[in-house]
């Protein structure tokens, strides 16, 4: 028989289709205990399941619970000069006690203030994060007024990517501006289009200087 | 391979009237070596191509896939704007890489080693063809047990478990008084199929109860509804629902996540829930009064030691953040036995089967971190030293066979340059 004569074989062989997976399967499968087992998380909730420690304390510290609903009075009391006039307010969001719109269209951005626990340092870093750049340490930080203190300055630019499954935007910029406050730590964070963001600094800076609570 | 040396002085009426001779003479032909050479040199092609489309390990598993005969490439779309990769199918069907290389090696070791006429002067010959076909058994072995993952420890403290790069399981956990007694799994070959809304029931023998997942998404984030809302009809399921997330190309990142139900075993819909690989701490469910945690994770692979992380230390490049060397001081603990091992770059732990390479490090963005974490590669494949025995092997027989043929030349008797 002629080697050639096996081509057809081999071609249909070729195109033989796998089985598929049944819609059903039995599970026995087990595996050792290994020291990850120790000390199992028992009745965790949702939300301790899926959100950081730091981002369910400022959900907590903002008032707000997961349905949307504020769940503590008074904790957004917060005066403030708006700096431009297409400043705007926005709708409540949770975790922010101030929420805020500059600009429109392409060109629109957002500030907001948020109360928060955790440290300087690692709010500073995530800010960075966010951003894919290189944290600075909190020494090498600018300084701005805030709340009567002096408040360190954070700027970033590049691609902005918010986490917990937003989408990330190319072209951005941070301000951001971060001080211990009554034992809490105190931000405001504008973002947006990074020409619009570096235009506005000024804006951003008189925006910090005239906040104060009620 | 059959060639100038093999019997092809045979009786040709014996191979006509012997179909299994004819097998045996096709399967050693050099015109199917020829065959499976070129083959291979364009599936390598394709696969260069493809991986820079869809990343490293999903063309590999593509293109070397054992339950698949063929499969269609997919490369990039050439001339795109900014280098934009956009994947475009070839709708020609390439044979399996996986069974190119098992007809190969078949191929080999038939024309090879086995029909090859032999004698002395050939054994450096016979010693490559069979180096050859053992670093094709050799990567055989490791694509069929090879088992690798990372191991992180922070310092101070002692893990017995690595973490697959890939694969993801669903672990159900037995409890009693607080504690895990038991972890049932249910494996990734089950669960990768279901990407993109299949669905599969999970019949769980020996608990009270069944699981049914509904979706799988290969990359996911469990996401708050009121911070992220749903925006392709996403189940929510206790103010949460799953969030799909741009595949990467490397797929170590991937992390996957799904909508399962708890069924009891009459079918009655116990409890709704999302599993995330990314999820903190696992979600609990109570069945018949006992407490089970269910939690989707990279499939460990549990050690047969403890390694504990003494110290870690790093270098870094002046004036920069970047690590110039870094190594950690470990402790094996394996029953009474303890050794303190130094790991570091190109230096590796070996034990049992198990090798530890020193892999990454953290947190990198804290210059002075509080403490510190190392992450070791480790990998168990009983045919890790093969490759580099079938090298030896080849080079001593084509050195042995240059030699031979070498000194044939020079001991030629030489004609005279002038008649």
């Amino acid at each position: 028989m002629k080697a050639r004569a096996f081509l057809p074989v081999l071609f249909f062989g070729l195109v033989t289709v796998s089985c598929r997976k049944p819609d059903e399967v039995e599970i026995s499968e087990t595996r050792v205990l290994t020291t990850l087992d120790e000390e199992p998380a028992v009745n965790a909730t949702s939300s301790e399941q899926f959100l950081p420690p730091e981002v369910l304390s400022q959900i907590q510290a903002s008032g707000q619970s997961l349905d949307g609903s504020e769940a503590a009075a008074g904790s957004s009391a917060w005066i403030y000069l708006l700096p431009a006039a297409d400043w705007k307010e926005a709708d409540k969001a949770p975790m922010r006690e101030v929420n805020l719109t500059f600009g429109d269209g392409e060109q629109a951005g957002e500030v907001y203030l948020s109360v928060s626990g955790g440290g300087l340092q690692p709010n500073v870093d995530r800010w960075y994060r966010q951003f894919g750049a290189d944290t600075q340490p909190i020494a090498e930080l600018g300084r701005l007024e805030f709340l009567g203190k002096q408040g360190y300055l954070v700027e970033a630019t590049g691609r902005y990517e918010p986490g917990m499954g937003r989408p990330g935007k190319d072209g951005q910029a941070l301000l951001g501006a971060i001080v211990e406050d009554q034992g809490r730590l105190v931000t405001v964070k504008m973002i947006g289009p990074e020409a619009d963001v570096q235009a506005r600094r000024e804006q951003f800076v008189k925006f910090v200087a005239s906040l104060a609570r009620k | 391979m059959e060639n100038s040396n093999s019997p092809n002085s045979r009786p040709k009426k014996s191979a006509a009237s012997n179909p299994l001779e004819a097998v045996v003479k096709f399967l050693s032909s050099t015109q199917l070596a020829t065959f499976l050479l070129l083959a291979l040199f364009v599936l390598t092609w394709f696969a260069t191509l493809e991986q820079t489309v869809n990343g490293l390990k999903p063309m590999m598993d593509k293109y070397f896939n054992w339950k698949e005969l063929f499969f269609f490439p997919e490369i990039g779309k050439p001339w795109q704007k900014d280098g934009a990769m956009v994947p475009i199918t070839i709708r020609f069907p390439m044979p399996s890489g996986f069974w190119l290389c098992v007809l190969f090696t078949i191929n080999l070791t038939l024309g090879g080693l086995i029909r090859f006429r032999k004698s002395p002067q050939k054994i450096g010959i016979l010693l490559s063809h069979f180096s050859i076909v053992f670093l094709m058994v050799a990567a055989g072995v490791t694509k069929f047990t090879e088992k690798r993952g990372a191991l992180q420890i922070y310092e101070g403290k002692v893990s017995d478990a690595a973490r697959d790069y890939h694969a993801e399981v669903i672990e159900i956990s037995e409890l009693a008084d607080g504690k895990v007694t038991k972890v049932h799994l249910v494996d990734w070959e089950f669960l990768k199929d279901l990407r993109g809304g299949g669905e599969r029931m999970f019949k769980l023998s020996n608990l009270p109860f069944d699981l049914k997942v509904t979706n799988l998404v290969e990359n996911a984030q469990v996401s708050p509804a009121q911070f992220v809302p749903p925006v392709k009809g996403e189940k929510v399921i206790d103010g949460f629902h799953l969030k799909a997330l741009p595949r990467a190309k490397e797929t170590e990142a991937h992390m996957a996540g799904v909508e399962l139900s708890v069924l009891s075993k009459g079918g009655e819909n116990l409890q709704e829930l999302l599993l995330g690989s990314r999820s903190l701490k696992p979600a609990t469910v109570s069945v018949d009064g006992r407490p089970y945690l269910l939690q989707m994770r990279k499939k460990l692979w549990p050690l047969p030691f403890k390694v504990q992380l003494d110290d870690f230390r790093v270098e870094r490049d002046p004036g920069t953040n970047r690590a110039a060397a870094y190594e950690s001081d470990v402790t094996r603990l394996d029953g009474v036995e303890t050794e303190e091992v130094l790991i570091q770059m190109n230096e590796p732990m070996r034990r049992r089967g198990w090798t530890f390479f020193q892999a990454n490090w953290g947190p990198q963005d804290d210059p002075n971190p509080a403490e510190y974490y190392s992450v070791f590669e480790v990998v168990h494949n009983p045919a890790d030293h093969w490759p580099l025995w079938s090298l030896l092997i080849s080079m001593a027989g084509l050195i042995g066979h240059f030699v031979y043929k070498l000194t044939l030349f020079l001991t030629k008797p030489r004609k005279s340059a002038v008649s």
